[in-house]
């Protein structure tokens, strides 16, 4: 049950989609893949959304490179698990939401024990074979997958739903190799924001998602564009149910 | 037939433009199309290696990738659209 203080807490938000939708969000718990810049973006607005549960999944350590981007941290967190100093920073923002702070690396022999019970993935990884990794769990699990990724002042986001839209893999169907990539705060800022008012908007029901349309985002021209999708009938984590069906 | 084909991150910048319409004669694929848009050796070098399709590169023929569909063989039809992009892998 919402609480008079929760009501007061989500009261601008209560007003788009009532006490049944903020019931909603309370009840979800939401896997966020990646501590980093699509990260901080996407906790923060999860956790002050009011999501019952965040669990975060980041291998990784604070880094002095992180800082241009990754706002869920500060110049003291250098050298800290990330997830630990996200879960701290997150309970700070909103104590009604529990923090599940993961410091394991996201692979196949690991992911469907990570993902466990939760509702959605929020893809907020920095490489492809992770992100393909998350897709497959996904559509294992028929939860959805929120897919964003940034690079330059360039950026993608899209929503990945099994039995409704095309998958990663229709979209990206090899993954290239890691590497480290340039880019601005503020396009991971974007996007990450955009993964959290998509995954608020599938358990509230409040509007429609972005299925099978990737949005490209062009922070040099200033300008956000639709891009259609459609899924690949012969690919091999989302064709044959289609198939099937 | 006439084609739309939209450029989009990195790709904008080396082929300087959002988009742009291509025609070509019958019985083109996307091999022709790339052919034609390449009017430079960094254009090209973008596109292609030895030859074939670079790898991890995007192109989307109305949505759908042409590794889903006949590659660089891909047949074209009049209208449509054609997407190209690398890989964005940052988070
Ligand atoms: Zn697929």
């Amino acid at each position: 049950m919402i609480s008079p203080e929760e009501c007061d807490r989500y009261e601008r938000q209560m007003r788009l989609f009532g006490r049944e939708g903020q019931e909603r969000l309370k009840a979800a718990k939401v896997l966020v893949a990646g501590a980093g810049g699509l990260g901080s973006a996407a906790c923060v607005y999860l956790a002050a959304a009011g999501i019952g549960t965040l669990r975060i999944v980041d291998e990784g350590a604070v880094e002095r490179s992180n800082l241009n981007r990754q706002f869920l941290y500060g110049d003291e967190d250098i050298g800290r698990a990330k997830v630990e100093a996200a879960a701290a920073r997150l309970e700070r923002l909103n104590p009604d939401v529990r923090i599940e702070g993961l410091r394991r690396t996201i692979a196949e022999d690991t992911v469907l024990d990570l993902v466990g019970d939760c509702g959605l993935i929020v893809d907020a990884m920095d490489n492809f074979a992770g992100r393909h990794v998350l897709n497959d769990a996904a559509w294992a699990k028929g939860i959805p997958f929120i897919h964003g990724a940034v690079e330059g002042f360039y950026g993608q986001v899209t929503t990945f739903v099994p039995g409704r839209t095309a998958c990663l893999r229709c979209l990206v169907p090899v993954a290239p190799p890691r590497r480290a990539f340039p880019v601005i705060g503020p396009l991971c800022g974007i996007v990450g924001s955009i993964e959290a008012a998509e995954t608020v908007k599938y358990f509230t029901g409040a509007s429609r998602l972005l299925e099978n349309m990737l949005l490209m985002l062009d922070g040099v021209d200033c300008v956000i564009e639709e891009v259609p999708l459609r899924p690949a009938p012969d690919c091999r984590v989302c064709g044959r149910e289609r198939t099937r069906r | 037939m006439k084609l739309k084909v939209r450029f989009f991150a990195t790709f904008r910048e080396i082929f300087r433009a959002r988009e742009t319409d291509v025609a070509l004669t019958g019985d083109a694929t996307v091999r022709d199309l790339l052919e034609r848009i390449c009017a430079t050796p960094a254009q090209r070098g973008q596109v292609f290696e030895g030859g074939e399709l670079k790898p991890y590169i995007i192109i989307l023929k109305n949505g759908r990738h042409i590794q889903h569909l006949d590659g660089l063989a891909t047949r074209l039809e009049d209208g449509d659209v054609v997407s190209i992009f690398p890989p964005l892998a940052g988070g």
